[in-house]
């Protein structure tokens, strides 16, 4: 199933470019990279400020990021998925593994009550990208019901595991489990992905 | 009776791991798991796709900064290598077509036939057609003087070289070529003795199985082709193993 145009206009005209130039950066292409931190940069620091918070450390992550994209640039597989969902996938990873190796979960329970879990969507960051992206998601994760989005949610923006998320909401363990699954199935069709 | 518990199925966790909800312990086991299903692995692989788009709500400048630091860390960071060596880089194909050419004049075969015997006659076949004037430029190409003639087989195809390095112009041609998967080609790549292989076209393969295409490249130069089935990017080098090696003599 080829993308959605909902999904084409999401990721841009840029992003063929963004494979190529991840390609050329894998052979050592400095500009080329620089090129790459340009088109990706704004959104890699906002996912990890997002999940991370502490700014200082957003940015310490973000240069960890880059530094990884740039170390393993030769294991993208432009058959296997798009580079910025490529880079992404390494930024989330490393904000999440940033957020629960710093003080577990003392920190980030202070910081996130049993009100403020489901933040506003846009509420930390001043936005780079064009709105229509930021719609686009929004819209997107509007086709979740309340509860999968709120599991999604903890887990992506939040940092939690499903096991905390179940802690959090006093729900088990398998509902978790399922309202995570079907709320990607959900997402991933409302964003056209490709199965 | 054994009935499926969410509590203990793997299978309903790719929604976990994908949004990276998973402890290391859960995560290693989850990913070793993904080893051997091939369902989980499909929607994890769409689930990632569609979490990395999450991202793209969220995004905010970096402090500028940011990125002369990332520059110039990358400039001191090593990089791991490609997984399959670009062939430019990689002796042993190169060495095994010296190895191919030696065993050849001890008139050992690898999967490669060159029998002037057979050449005389599928040429003497080329040259009829030509009598019936379908290809001008071939009939003068069979008339060079210093034409080069060479051949190979595999699996069932058979590709020929017809070269001449003074007019710096050549044909493939083949019989028996399987028509190559959606996205790939079959790709003609010449060797020097020296450099890595250059490319010098993808083949066309007909309907009924016969291929036809004019090589690119430095013919002068050449004392071997290579050809490859792979995707149809464009690149500069050969990204898998050669199908078939053909020597040419100088």
């Amino acid at each position: 199933m080829p993308d959605s145009p909902e999904l084409r206009l999401l990721r841009g005209g840029d992003d063929p470019g963004e494979g190529e130039l991840l390609q050329r950066a894998a052979r050592g292409d400095q500009e080329a990279f620089a090129d790459l931190y340009d088109a990706a940069s704004g959104r890699v620091y906002g996912v990890v400020r997002r999940v991370v918070r502490d700014p200082a450390r957003s940015e310490e992550v973000t240069q960890e990021v880059f530094t990884d994209v740039w170390r393993t640039a030769s294991r993208f597989d432009p058959e296997r998925g798009e580079a910025m969902s490529w880079i992404l996938t390494i930024a989330h990873r490393r904000a999440v593994d940033c957020v629960r190796s710093v003080q577990a979960s003392r920190d980030r329970d202070e910081h996130v009550g049993r009100h403020d879990h489901v933040r506003e969507f846009d509420a930390v960051s001043e936005k780079v990208q064009t709105d229509a992206e930021h719609e686009r998601v929004r819209d997107a994760l509007q086709r979740l019901t309340d509860l999968q989005r709120e599991a999604v949610e903890l887990a992506y923006y939040g940092g939690y595991t499903y096991r905390e998320v179940a802690e959090l909401l006093d729900v088990p363990l398998g509902t978790i489990k399922t309202r995570m699954r079907d709320g990607m199935i959900r997402l991933r069709d409302a964003l056209g992905v490709a199965r | 009776m054994m009935t499926s518990n969410p509590e203990t199925d793997l299978h309903t966790l790719t929604g976990a791991y994908a949004l990276d909800a998973l402890d290391d312990d859960e995560r290693a086991a989850f990913e070793a798991h993904l080893d051997g299903c091939e369902s989980c692995r499909a929607e994890v692989a769409g689930f990632r796709e569609t979490a990395a788009l999450l991202a793209h709500g969220t995004a905010s400048e970096p402090p500028a900064q940011l990125r002369a630091a990332v520059l110039e860390q990358i400039d001191e960071t090593r990089q791991l290598p490609p997984k399959v060596v670009p062939l430019r880089q990689r002796p042993p194909w190169v060495l095994r077509s010296l190895a191919v050419a030696a065993v050849l004049l001890g008139a050992v075969s690898i999967g490669l036939a060159i029998s002037n015997g057979d050449l005389r006659g599928e040429l003497e076949q080329v040259r009829t057609e030509l009598a019936q004037g379908r290809d001008a430029d071939l009939e003068e190409l069979l008339r060079e003087p210093d034409l080069v003639r060479a051949s190979g087989t595999t699996d069932g195809a058979q590709v020929q070289v017809l070269a001449s390095p003074t007019r710096n112009e050549g044909v493939v041609l083949t019989e028996g070529l399987s028509s190559p998967p959606e996205g790939e080609g079959y790709h003609l790549w010449l060797l020097d003795g020296q450099d890595g292989p250059t490319p010098a076209g993808v083949i066309q393969v007909g309907a009924d199985g016969t291929g036809r295409q004019t090589l690119t490249g430095d013919l002068s130069q050449a004392t071997g082709l290579g050809v490859t089935l792979e995707p149809v990017t464009g690149a500069d080098a050969p990204t898998v193993d050669p199908l078939l090696m053909i020597d040419l003599p100088t």
